[in-house]
């Protein structure tokens, strides 16, 4: 059942009559939005056309996310897979940001309203069901040129993309190396970790699953025996550090302000990112530790030359090991 | 005329408060706008992971800024007494903003259960120090204060007072000095000090408070008021003064009671036969009891020339600001439900910092000089 969910049957739309239905289906789409150890940290009310959404405290990771950044971010890409939705279906969404401050209710508010024309751009809407995270090594040859024109004309709000050079992304990979090495030593968040680390077979709804975390036979260890023999975090950065050398695209995403809007327009771009690549059949990575660590996140900006703030680090590519990318649980709309 | 101890809040949509203000302005007082600092500074609390300076500083600070425009609600605060006008938030946003640097070593629960408790302050010298401590803390909005003496010069070494205070009621002076902190508060005062007839007004009536801080002089109204605590079920704190040091005495009357008063240092059977007014030898002899020998070896000293070479009882603004600061937190962890025995409780400064305290030579000395103090004591008190 927490896997099911990916394959959605968009036949009974039709069928529905009132707004706030309709709404409830467009949530399956929602849903599938990527999220920081699949957390997947929204919260909504459906109202009559429209809905209110916002971070669900229960769920937020005090020790990895403690300005609430992550999981906004992923709110916003919930958020754009709804609008991504909404406009397949016919309808017309307007988001409306509602505050600033990440612990209020709502954050956004999304109407929607009925079009005149039918179903528009259905491919990016199966892009939300084909968007995968793969964590494993990428093809290191060109993506598609339709992928990069249509990602560079991409902004959102007050998000902008930055595709790094060369020299770069060197330095950018040193930082991921730095971070994930520095978050990985942390013990209070190796056991946040923990709680949410399971195998595919316990059928979890949220976290991670050990089968999209070690390639291969590995993948066998228990999870107490992988959080303590194979999250090494020399080992780890050391991987994730090469992978994201060699992948094709790497991107950053960053915006003007650092407050809830600015994290959920982050948020909404890099899901549209996301789903363009999915659609040209690419899958996608993200560190999170050199925006979250001060140290590294200065860096950052220092390297890229920018006035921005980074918010989002990424890479896009064909997965050497397609068998790695693996579907993530979620909890059903 | 009447002294006035108590700011006024005016709310600026109010029509009668309009008028007010319209007519203080009038009167060219000194008005203080706080409001731009505040939001700025409340920006910084709910946001704090941006740096000031930073880009995305202002992008965002100005967002906020419209977000919150007209939508913060304010009070402007009159103090008659220094004929000023302050433009304040209200009192939750100001509350907030006053214990932001508590947050995480005080947490937001205890904050508020700190915050929504009731205490009483009778004895305004170290009880002065102590409600001021109490207030920067973030501690009870309401307290009742009772002393009546007024401030004299030799006052000044240890309460907060300023000589333009003197000749003043420690309660008014006390409750102006407190309202300046945050004029939220709601004080009751008694300026005719705290006496037996005024027991149930101060202690009872309305609600009964949940602490009683007794730092008053006077012995027999020191055991009264006590044994009216322990009957109404109030915990007591009192925080002596010994030389730069304090003493600490807890009793948990709300737990326990039954619990004998000065933890059994004064037999209720001889507190039950002593008159109207106490004599100077029975006077002593008490304050000997509640406080015991253990005194600084200069506090020994002092006591011995009390009455001929110095007029009083020696105290230290030292001994004041930590005999407030012991019992800020003893009070905070009875009044957030922490894990707060009845007992005796030092806080020792020069064990802590003398070098030589712990040395063989100066603990020899100190024992001498206490065997003296106690056997001089007997000859002349006994």
């Amino acid at each position: 059942m927490p896997f099911r969910v990916w394959q959605i049957d968009e036949r009974p739309y039709q069928k529905l009559d009132s707004s706030g239905d309709k709404i409830q289906f467009l949530l399956q789409y929602g849903i599938l939005a990527p999220s920081a150890h699949n957390i997947q940290p929204w919260k909504y009310e459906i109202r009559k056309k429209s809905l209110l959404i916002g971070l669900d405290e229960s769920r937020y990771l005090q020790i990895s996310d403690p300005t609430r950044r992550q999981s906004l971010i992923s709110i916003g890409a919930f958020i754009e897979n709804l609008s991504v939705a909404a406009r397949a279906f016919g309808l017309k969404s307007r988001v409306t940001y509602r505050s600033v401050l990440p612990s209020s209710f709502p954050l956004a508010e999304i109407t929607f309203l009925q079009t005149q024309s039918g179903r528009k751009n259905p491919g990016l809407r199966n892009a939300i069901c084909a968007r995968h995270t793969n964590r494993g090594p990428y093809v290191n040859g060109p993506i598609p040129e339709d992928v990069i024109k249509r990602t560079s004309k991409l902004g959102q709000g007050d998000a902008i993309l930055l595709l790094p050079d060369q020299l770069q992304r060197k330095a950018i990979t040193l930082l991921i190396s730095q971070g994930v090495k520095i978050a990985l030593s942390l013990s209070r968040l190796r056991r946040d970790l923990e709680r949410l680390v399971s195998r595919e077979s316990d059928c979890p709804r949220r976290g991670l699953t050990l089968e999209s975390m070690i390639h291969g036979s590995a993948s066998q260890l228990s999870q107490a025996r992988w959080i303590t023999k194979q999250l090494r975090p020399s080992r780890v950065a050391r991987q994730t550090a090469t992978n994201f050398a060699s992948s094709p695209f790497v991107g950053v995403i960053a915006t003007r302000g650092d407050d809830a809007t600015s994290w959920l327009s982050a948020g909404r771009l890099l899901e549209r990112i996301l789903l363009v690549g999915a659609q040209a059949g690419l899958s996608h990575d993200i560190a999170a530790a050199p925006v979250e660590i001060p140290t590294l996140h200065r860096q950052l900006r220092t390297l890229l030359h920018t006035q921005l703030r980074p918010q989002v680090v990424f890479r896009l590519g064909k997965p050497v090991w397609p068998t790695f990318t693996r579907l993530s649980p979620r909890i059903p709309a | 005329m009447k002294v006035v101890a108590q700011p006024l809040l005016l709310k600026p949509r109010r029509p009668s408060d309009q008028r007010l203000l319209k007519a203080l302005r009038k009167r060219r007082v000194l008005t203080i706008d706080t409001l731009p600092r505040a939001r700025e500074a409340l920006f910084r609390i709910e946001l704090p992971h941006i740096p000031p300076g930073s880009p995305e500083y202002l992008v965002s600070f100005n967002r906020y800024q419209k977000a919150i425009r007209g939508r913060l609600p304010t009070h402007f605060v009159y103090f008659p007494w220094r004929n000023t006008l302050v433009h304040l938030p209200s009192e939750e946003v100001f509350n907030r903003l006053q214990s932001a640097r508590n947050r995480f070593l005080i947490t937001d629960e205890e904050q508020s259960k700190f915050r929504s408790a009731r205490i009483g302050i009778a004895g305004l010298s170290v009880g002065a120090v102590v409600a001021l401590s109490l207030v920067l803390n973030g501690g009870p909005m309401e307290m009742r204060l009772a002393d009546p003496d007024a401030i004299e010069p030799t006052n000044l070494n240890r309460l907060p007072f300023g000589v333009t205070e003197l000749e003043m009621n420690k309660t008014i002076a006390c409750s102006r000095r407190l309202y300046e902190l945050n004029p939220y508060l709601n004080l009751k005062l008694f300026p005719q000090g705290l006496r037996e007839k005024n027991f149930k007004g101060f202690f009872i009536r309305g609600k009964k408070f949940d602490l009683f801080v007794e730092e008053m002089d006077d012995l027999l109204l020191k055991i009264k008021s006590r044994l009216f605590a322990r009957k109404n079920r109030i915990a007591t704190v009192m925080a002596t003064d010994n030389g730069d040091n304090t003493i600490v005495d807890v009793e948990r009357f709300d737990l326990e009671p039954k619990r004998p008063i000065f933890h059994g240092r004064v037999s209720e059977r001889e507190i039950i036969g002593l008159g109207p007014s106490l004599s100077l030898v029975e006077r002593i002899q008490l304050a000997d009891k509640i406080v015991g020998p253990q005194v600084t070896t200069r506090m020994q000293d002092s006591l011995e020339l009390t009455g001929s070479m110095i007029p009083a009882w020696p105290q230290l603004g030292t001994a004041a600001i930590t005999s407030a600061a012991a019992v800020t937190y003893v009070a905070r962890r009875i009044l957030t439900g922490q894990a707060m025995p009845s007992g005796r409780y030092t806080v020792d400064h020069d064990l802590s910092f003398d070098p030589g305290y712990h040395g063989a030579l100066a603990t020899r000395l100190r024992a001498q000089r206490t065997k003296e103090f106690v056997e001089g004591f007997k000859l002349i008190f006994k």
